[in-house]
């Protein structure tokens, strides 16, 4: 039976601050340098939208979108590739390599995460034996219904880990605010039969956060940097 | 205002009222310094408020150094200093980490600023020279962006030239 050809593409959010919609912009020209033909889906606001805009991204999906820090992840199961590669706003392409990014989704896995540096992480711990490992700024993943279940969840789930009555546990009040530690409760007590795993070493170069010590990219080049969007180019 | 007497029965019971008054407790000890004679040690107060405490005793008669010698023996202000040194060795190689990741960081950021101002440059941002483009996005040092920036700039002011001629 000839193998079925998947559509694969980039995922960009920006909401709430236009700083990251000028920020998500300027990540899709980096990855289009290094590769003009990358398919790019970018979820946005309309009326911050322009007309110039359709040249850079193949789809434009403005429809519903909330105004919501979050909204990536309401965003990720309305991709429409099969594979896709999730970016955050504050990456940057630096390397061609950008072109193999689907190729560090294994066949036998549904989506791989980079691993968290708790030495450049605000917080990683969550108890003597829980910890969060996986980062939730980069990741590829697989459309099929487990992971889209998985999405969908992320944000259901985010959204009542801030109403009042949340029952935190005996977890930091910080994990609140994070959608790792979101993701890292659906992975780990979740029934979500999603087959995670991390990106192969030397993952940091897929995600390469500013901090991070260079021996990270074990002698490689960055592919994506991933900055912090200073507060007042946010606005 | 009026005053109300309580009214107690005459069989109410009567105990006697504590006459131990309540003490310091000595919490923590450890050694602090090789020779074993400055002690360091958490002091809890009768109001539950505490204190570090230093206790230096060359003469033997701190009544402090005294109390904690006899709450606690030797191998357990061992332990805790065992424990403690542990303790000052993670703290001291930590600090240095953040240092070093501060540092990276910082030099990181420079770098990574200086990529964003030239792609600011009209000039830059418009170019088709997609090479040198790349160059710049590549770069591992601000002098490596300023000289491929400058590339781009001589070759579209040469374009620019060539056009009006």
């Amino acid at each position: 039976m000839p193998k079925k050809n998947l559509s694969k593409g980039f995922v960009i959010v920006a909401t709430v601050q236009k700083g990251f919609y000028r920020h998500a912009k300027l990540l899709a020209e980096s990855v289009k340098d290094f590769w003009p033909e990358a398919n790019i889906t970018f979820f946005t606001h309309e009326h911050w939208v322009q007309p110039e805009d359709y040249n850079l991204f193949d789809n434009i999906v403005t429809e519903g979108i909330p105004d919501h820090i979050r909204a990536k992840l309401w965003a990720l199961n309305k991709t429409p590739y099969d594979i896709t590669t999730y970016l955050d706003a504050d990456m940057m392409c630096e390397h061609e390599d950008i072109q193999n990014v689907f190729d560090i989704l294994p066949s036998n896995k549904d989506i791989v995460f980079t691993k968290n540096r708790p030495y450049n992480s605000k917080l990683t711990k969550l108890s003597a034996t829980e910890e969060m490992t996986c980062h939730c700024g980069f990741f590829v993943y697989r459309k099929n219904k487990a992971t889209m279940n998985l999405m969908g969840a992320w944000y259901t789930e985010y959204l009542k880990q801030w109403e009042p009555d949340y029952d935190l546990a005996h977890y930091p009040k910080d994990a609140i605010k994070w959608d790792t530690f979101t993701m890292w409760k659906l992975l780990t007590y979740g029934d979500h039969n999603v087959k995670w795993g991390y990106v192969e070493e030397p993952d940091a170069r897929w995600n390469f956060i500013n901090g991070y010590h260079f021996e990270e990219l074990q002698g490689t080049d960055i592919v994506l940097y991933h900055h912090t969007i200073p507060q007042d180019q946010l606005k | 205002m009026s005053e109300e007497l309580m009214e107690v029965s005459i069989d109410t019971p009567v105990t006697q009222a504590e006459d131990t008054p309540k003490t310091k407790k000595y919490l923590y000890p450890y050694w602090s310094n090789r020779e074993r004679r400055h002690l360091i040690v958490t002091v809890e107060y009768p109001n539950g408020k505490t204190n570090l405490v230093s206790i230096m005793d060359p003469e033997g008669t701190n009544p402090d150094m005294l109390a904690v010698l006899e709450q606690y023996t030797e191998e357990e202000i061992e332990a805790n200093t065992e424990e403690g040194l542990r303790r000052r060795n993670e703290n001291i190689k930590k600090a240095a980490e953040r240092r070093e990741s501060q540092a990276a960081r910082a030099k990181q950021e420079i770098l990574f600023n200086t990529k964003l101002e030239a792609f600011e440059i009209p000039a830059v941002k418009n170019s088709k020279n997609v090479e040198v483009k790349r160059l710049i996005r590549k770069a591992k040092s601000p002098m490596e962006v300023n000289a491929y920036v400058t590339i781009v700039l001589m070759r579209e002011l040469d374009n620019a030239e060539k056009e009006s001629e």
